[in-house]
């Protein structure tokens, strides 16, 4: 049954508050270190190589054994099963057992009576190391033909021969960074020993199905015997989708062998040393344009550095691919991506999955094409802008991607042409501080590209007394997924939002649950528990129909209240009365994302149920004498559709939006020439703080805009796609950048927007070419 | 002669705690959460950067009680002896209403993972008691050291400007801090005996007079002195950093005075940084910005200007500014007293004057003479809550566009900050106009070698030195180079 178009809803719409809001502001929010732990628990501590690739044979725990507090080491050889925690590859090793191939890799474990004492010991590490050479970066990586998986190519049409035709020829390079995700809350998991030989793991994770299959994999248990909860995590932003098993493992592995609950939590720079991050990318391009900067051909290559193993490099990489469109239309494109092994943590999800990374890459051609035809970038990316009969390179119609209402729309208030003329005559009349504006649009495939993950279920309970609780199969982790279930339940049943209680995420009460990943989280888990409630409904509907004589269709749920032709009662006294009819007041729900087409690697098909859309314009200045840079102005409209919650999509496109302006201004991972990560805490690694957000900051959303597709009351995700609207302040600042050159040349400026890197681009901007 | 006593003991909700089982590098965040069940208060980085362990500690402060928020993770315990210590599940006890704070934070949609949460509406908290609604520039400063993933910041502050909005509670308003039972209770909690613990080899004492401490020196030469332990709170939380003997300056009689006369700012050696700038300022304006920038304000109440200088990172933030303002130091020991410039102090990375059994008691700082200006200015990477890549602080007499007395410094320009005496003696009698024509680059690239890290290369740290003395003699010219920070967007 298609959702309607139109809107009727009393809960779901509505800027509620956030369901743990009270809790979070009296401290009494319980996140998994803040459970008590039974008399008697032990505390785990990670030890990890220093080097980046190196062979060893012992390891020698003496040293370890003997620190204060410290009951046992366990090393590989402690594992029953398997020893790896690789979701999709089986190379991620728990612990090293003969290699190491990043420093920071995870060697043995430490167990100790406390956290400190855990800590402390595991500092303490002696083997006999046997350094390697180790490739550390993309450059190095591809001379030296290090692929950790085999190369893929996306083609649409002939790109060779449209660039030789084409009257206008662009070449060029773009280099990006990773990004480390800074949850607030590090990676921990308590895991507690149950009786016959099973184990139940309270783990901040954003996939507790996983989890339950490697642990039962590296125990020797069977998934049934695996329990793992979730009620909350303090951030996760894609970091606590594959990188959480490893520490809830690893804790597992431990109140196995000790028969003790244990507790592992990784210290801030252990987290950051030892958990992978966003990919760093290098883009190579040609392009050809007409003289108006219409593309017509493009050939790009992209090389990312996955780490040293899979992990989710495949599909990350290949989102990136997908990606590679944005919003332009490509008529004939080359698409080359590498996926390269290097002696590094081994990159991992990261809010947008190498979405980001494709979108900036074409951001930067684009960029490029404008600067050195002289055009205004803004207009150059209109002109390209997809039209609603067109098709992605991998053949996907965009029709329903309200683009060009978005960036009109947007540039019409924002007022780009008044901002760009002001700015000009700024820039012109000022020597040092030099302003820059820049429109960037978003274009976001909504699904897995894994078809199977687009999945999910629920269990609806209803209690004698009129109260629910619904159990789903995502994870909160703070974007709110738990209000919009509530939400989704509370309509469907005609109750109060106070009626409804969302539980903790357990595989023991929804199985095969899918990541809470890919903004799919209300997309799947809100259908399944809206599918749940409408069973129940119809359950309590023919119940009440025989019970008052009247149709099914002359019952109506409404504030608490059922309506039943002339009866009228409560919604607690007509489930009292359904109990003691004896009509089962539980179900479950399910749900499958329909009209998918897509095979991993063919790049061809749909591999998207549709496309979450918006835009983005900034202002930033620079200071030239020091390369310093601020945001002055943010702009923003965004494609929620029928947004479930306004006031919690607002937030998520705020934090999105930020969060990409940190990726691609402040935020900088160093490694020293020895491989080891030298930002590996605050104090070195900056995100964005308080000042960073500008007081000239309008975010709205598009309205009257149902998602064409039959999503949940017609809404679109919200999770991932507004973080690539940070693009319009990194494009800001090369905006900037290119007012203090004197000729018409491209920007060499590449991300992070460091104030070093402005200066440097600066300097070149000045220097004439 | 004081008696010791071992037991740290601190006010929490109106009831004494007392902790009899502590070492001298234990925290205040592990003792609230493991021990006293307070696990509002969440350790985010343990090292003083992201503010979700924030609490509020209350002093004795002119007559009143004062709540300052500090960093829980580097607070030593035996820091808070003799205060109260206020947690977010303070703010709204059972049965109580929420906290205006928190009321503002949950109306304003401003938490979604929610774990920075409590640290954030203690900073906003510390800012509610104090008297007047902050402005937005208050509320950035107040918020400075607390980080958050999730929110774009926006609607926590927003929450933060309408927080007096809302109808004040009972609990913990603005007229807290002059509640007589609450001084009395924190009065009441110091019978004058001196703190020591001894725990495994390793000592921790607060002594109470300024004999006492040169006693404890005397005979512990080896000892490491604490301020705020703002960075040797890092030190233990990262390094397990475990001296043998702490000796903390905050509880000794006459090093927490301020006092200025005609000539001279005298600033003891546990006055904190934010009651120093606040006193700067005072005097020197134009230091408003770098007090602002100075670390966030949970280090600024915790940390002490003494304890940055004789800590003597090349980064510190406040060396460059006191070596352009010609400030001296007293060093105490049981052999007496001597003052020395702050110019000369610093022998090498982390290296100074400073002999063993000897402390610094107190910086005189210069009052401004009539002509005098200043500039102080700091690179990092982000505005707030960053340490600097470059800072530099610039003074001179300025008459009919001319230079005398010159004092220029750098700090992250060599292993230690120091002043460039070559360029000053250039810039000694030079007119401003042609000062800007001079070769300011060779100057600086002769006296000043910067390293490469993580933070920046040696080439843009000397670009930017130059920059930063460039807008500086822009400004005195009367040409606002234009700082970006005071601009305004295009409307």
């Amino acid at each position: 049954m298609n959702a309607p178009l139109s809107r009727t809803n009393t809960c779901v719409g509505q800027a509620i508050q956030h369901e743990s809001a009270h809790l979070h502001v009296t401290g009494h929010a319980h996140y998994t270190a803040d459970v008590p732990l039974p008399a008697g628990a032990l505390h785990a501590a990670i030890a990890y190589s220093p080097h980046a690739h190196a062979r060893f044979s012992t390891i020698d725990c003496t040293d370890m054994l003997a620190a204060p507090e410290v009951v046992g080491v366990l090393t590989a050889r402690d594992i029953p099963g398997q020893n790896n925690y690789g979701g999709i590859r089986p190379d991620d090793p728990l612990l090293a057992e003969t290699l190491v191939e990043y420093a920071g890799q995870p060697v043995c474990l430490v167990v100790a009576d406390s956290h400190l004492a855990a800590r402390r010991a595991a500092r303490k590490l002696s083997a006999n190391w046997q350094p390697l050479a180790a490739i550390l970066d993309i450059d190095s990586a591809l001379a030296a033909d290090s692929f950790l998986l085999p190369t893929e190519t996306l083609v649409r049409g002939d790109a060779d021969a449209a660039l030789a035709i084409a009257p206008r020829h662009f070449s060029g390079q773009f280099e990006m960074g990773g990004q480390e995700h800074f949850y607030l809350e590090g990676q921990v998991a308590v895991a507690i020993p149950d009786d016959d030989k099973g184990v139940c793991i309270r783990s901040s994770t954003q996939h507790p199905s996983e989890i339950q299959h490697i642990v039962a994999h590296a125990l020797c248990l069977s998934a049934s015997q695996v329990t793992v909860q979730c009620r909350r995590m303090g951030g996760a932003f894609g970091g606590k989708e594959s990188q959480a098993a490893l520490v809830a493992t690893l804790a597992a592995l431990a109140a196995r062998h000790f028969g003790r609950t244990v507790s592992l939590r990784l210290d801030r720079d252990d987290d950051m040393l030892i958990t992978g991050k966003r990919h760093d990318f290098r883009v190579r391009y040609q392009a050809g344009t007409d003289a108006a900067g219409h593309l017509l051909a493009l050939d790009i290559e992209l090389a990312s550095r996955c780490g040293y193993s899979a992990d989710l490099s495949g599909p990350v990489n290949d989102r990136a691919m997908l990606h590679i469109d944005n919003a332009y239309w490509l008529p004939a494109v080359r698409v080359t991506s590498h996926r390269l092994k290097t002696h590094t943590v081994s990159n991992t999800a990261f809010r947008g999955f190498g979405g980001p990374q494709g979108m900036l890459a074409i951001e930067a051609v684009l960029d490029d094409i404008a600067r050195q035809l002289g055009i205004d970038p803004w207009t150059v990316r209109r002109r390209n802008l997809y039209q609603p009969h067109q098709h992605t390179p991998y053949g996907m119609s965009v029709e329903g991607a309200p683009l060009a209402r978005l960036v009109d729309t947007l540039a019409e208030d924002g007022r780009y042409a008044d901002k760009r003329r002001a700015i000009d005559a700024f820039n012109a009349a000022s020597p040092y501080v030099k302003r820059g504006l820049a429109l960037t649009p978003v274009k976001f495939g909504i699904s897995f590209t894994a078809t199977h993950y687009n999945q999910a279920g629920a269990l609806l309970h209803i209690y004698t007394d009129g109260s629910v609780l619904i159990h789903h199969g995502g994870t909160e982790m703070g974007q709110g997924l738990f209000t919009k279930i509530a939400q989704i339940v509370a309509e469907e049943l005609g109750i109060h939002i106070d009626r409804v209680r969302v539980s903790a995420t357990d595989t023991a009460k929804v199985p095969n649950t899918s990541a809470t990943a890919a903004s799919s989280g209300s997309d799947l888990n809100g259908q399944a528990a809206a599918a749940a409630a409408k069973c129940l409904r119809s359950r309590l509907e023919a119940f009440a129909a025989t019970r008052f004589g009247v149709s099914t269709d002359d019952i109506r749920f409404a504030n608490d209240d059922v309506f039943a032709g002339a009866h009228v009662l409560s919604f607690e006294e007509l489930v009292k009365a359904a109990y003691f009819a004896r009509i089962q007041l539980f179900a479950t729900g399910y749900y499958a994302t329909p009209d998918l087409a897509y095979e991993k690697g063919s790049f061809q098909g749909r591999p998207f149920y549709y496309f979450a859309c918006g835009a983005a314009l900034a202002e930033v200045a620079v200071d030239t004498l020091t390369g310093e840079m601020r945001t002055l102005s943010l702009d923003v409209l965004h494609d929620a559709g029928h947004s479930l919650n306004p006031a919690l999509d607002i937030g998520q496109i705020e934090g999105g939006l930020m969060q990409g302006l940190g990726w691609l201004t402040m935020e900088q991972l160093v490694w020293k020439n020895d491989g080891t990560l030298a930002t590996h805490a605050p104090s070195t690694y900056k995100i964005p703080s308080a000042r960073d957000w500008p007081e000239a900051s309008r975010i709205r959303l598009l309205q009257h805009a149902p998602n064409q597709a039959d999503t949940i009351h017609r809404s679109k995700a919200i999770g991932e796609p507004p973080f690539m609207l940070g693009m319009a302040v990194f494009f800001a600042v090369r905006d900037a950048v290119a007012a203090c050159a004197s000729e018409h040349c491209s920007v060499s400026l590449n991300a992070p927007a460091t104030e070093e890197a402005i200066l440097v681009a600066v300097q070149k901007a000045r220097t004439p070419q | 002669m004081t008696h010791n006593r071992s037991t740290v003991r601190f006010l929490l909700d109106g009831k004494v705690v007392e902790i009899q089982q502590w070492m001298p590098t234990t925290m205040l965040l592990p003792v609230l959460r493991e021990q006293l069940g307070r696990t509002g208060c969440k350790e985010g980085c343990a090292e003083g950067d992201c503010g979700a362990c924030t609490v509020l500690v209350g002093r004795e402060h002119h007559g009143q009680v004062r709540y300052q928020s500090v960093n829980a993770c580097i607070r030593p315990l035996a820091l808070v002896d003799g205060c109260e210590v206020v947690t977010v599940e303070s703010l709204a006890p059972a049965g109580m209403p929420l906290h205006p704070v928190q009321q503002a934070l949950i109306q304003h949609h401003a938490s979604q993972c929610g774990f920075c949460t409590p640290g954030i509406a203690m900073s906003l908290a510390g800012r509610y008691l104090e008297a007047g609604r902050p402005d937005r520039p208050q509320v950035l400063s107040c918020l400075s050291g607390n980080l958050c993933r999730c929110t774009g910041y926006r609607p926590i502050v927003d929450a933060a400007l309408a927080m007096d909005d809302y109808p004040p509670t009972s609990h913990w308003n603005k007229l807290s801090g002059c509640e007589p039972s609450k001084l009395a209770a924190i009065r009441a909690l110091d019978d004058g005996t001196t703190l020591v613990q001894e725990s495994a080899g390793h000592i921790f004492v607060a002594p109470r007079t300024q004999a006492e401490l040169s006693g404890w020196l005397a005979n512990h030469p080896d000892a490491t002195l604490v301020g705020g332990a703002t960075d040797i709170g890092v030190a233990i939380n990262k390094a397990f950093f475990a001296p043998r003997i702490l000796i903390a300056l905050l509880r000794v009689q006459g090093l927490g005075e301020i006092s200025t006369d005609a000539e001279t700012i005298n600033i003891g050696a546990s006055v904190s940084v934010a009651d120093a700038f606040t006193e700067l300022t005072t005097h020197y304006p134009e230091l408003a910005e770098l007090g602002d920038r100075f670390a966030s304000p949970p280090i600024r109440h915790a940390g002490t200007l003494a304890g940055n200088l004789a800590n003597g990172s090349p980064v510190g933030d406040a060396l460059p500014v006191l070596l352009a303002l010609d400030a001296e130091l007293s060093l105490v020991s049981v052999q007496g007293v001597r003052r020395i410039a702050l110019h000369g102090f610093y022998t090498g990375y982390r290296q100074n004057l400073l002999r063993a059994g000897e402390y610094l008691s107190a910086i005189h700082i210069p009052c401004p003479r009539p002509g005098q200006r200043i500039a102080a200015y700091k690179l990092a990477r982000r505005y707030d809550q960053d340490i600097s890549a470059v800072s530099i602080a610039f003074s001179a007499s300025v008459q009919d566009g001319c230079l005398s007395q010159v004092r220029l410094a750098f700090g992250g320009m060599a292993a230690c900050a120091k002043r460039v005496s070559e360029l000053e003696v250039a810039l000694e009698g030079a007119s401003l106009e042609r000062v800007c024509a001079a070769g300011i680059d060779t100057w600086l690239g002769q006296a000043l070698s910067p390293q490469s890290d993580h933070r920046a290369s040696a080439d843009y740290r000397m670009a930017a030195a130059s920059g930063l003395l460039r807008r500086a003699l822009q400004e005195w010219q009367g040409n606002d180079a234009g700082r970006i920070h005071h601009l305004e967007a295009t409307s």
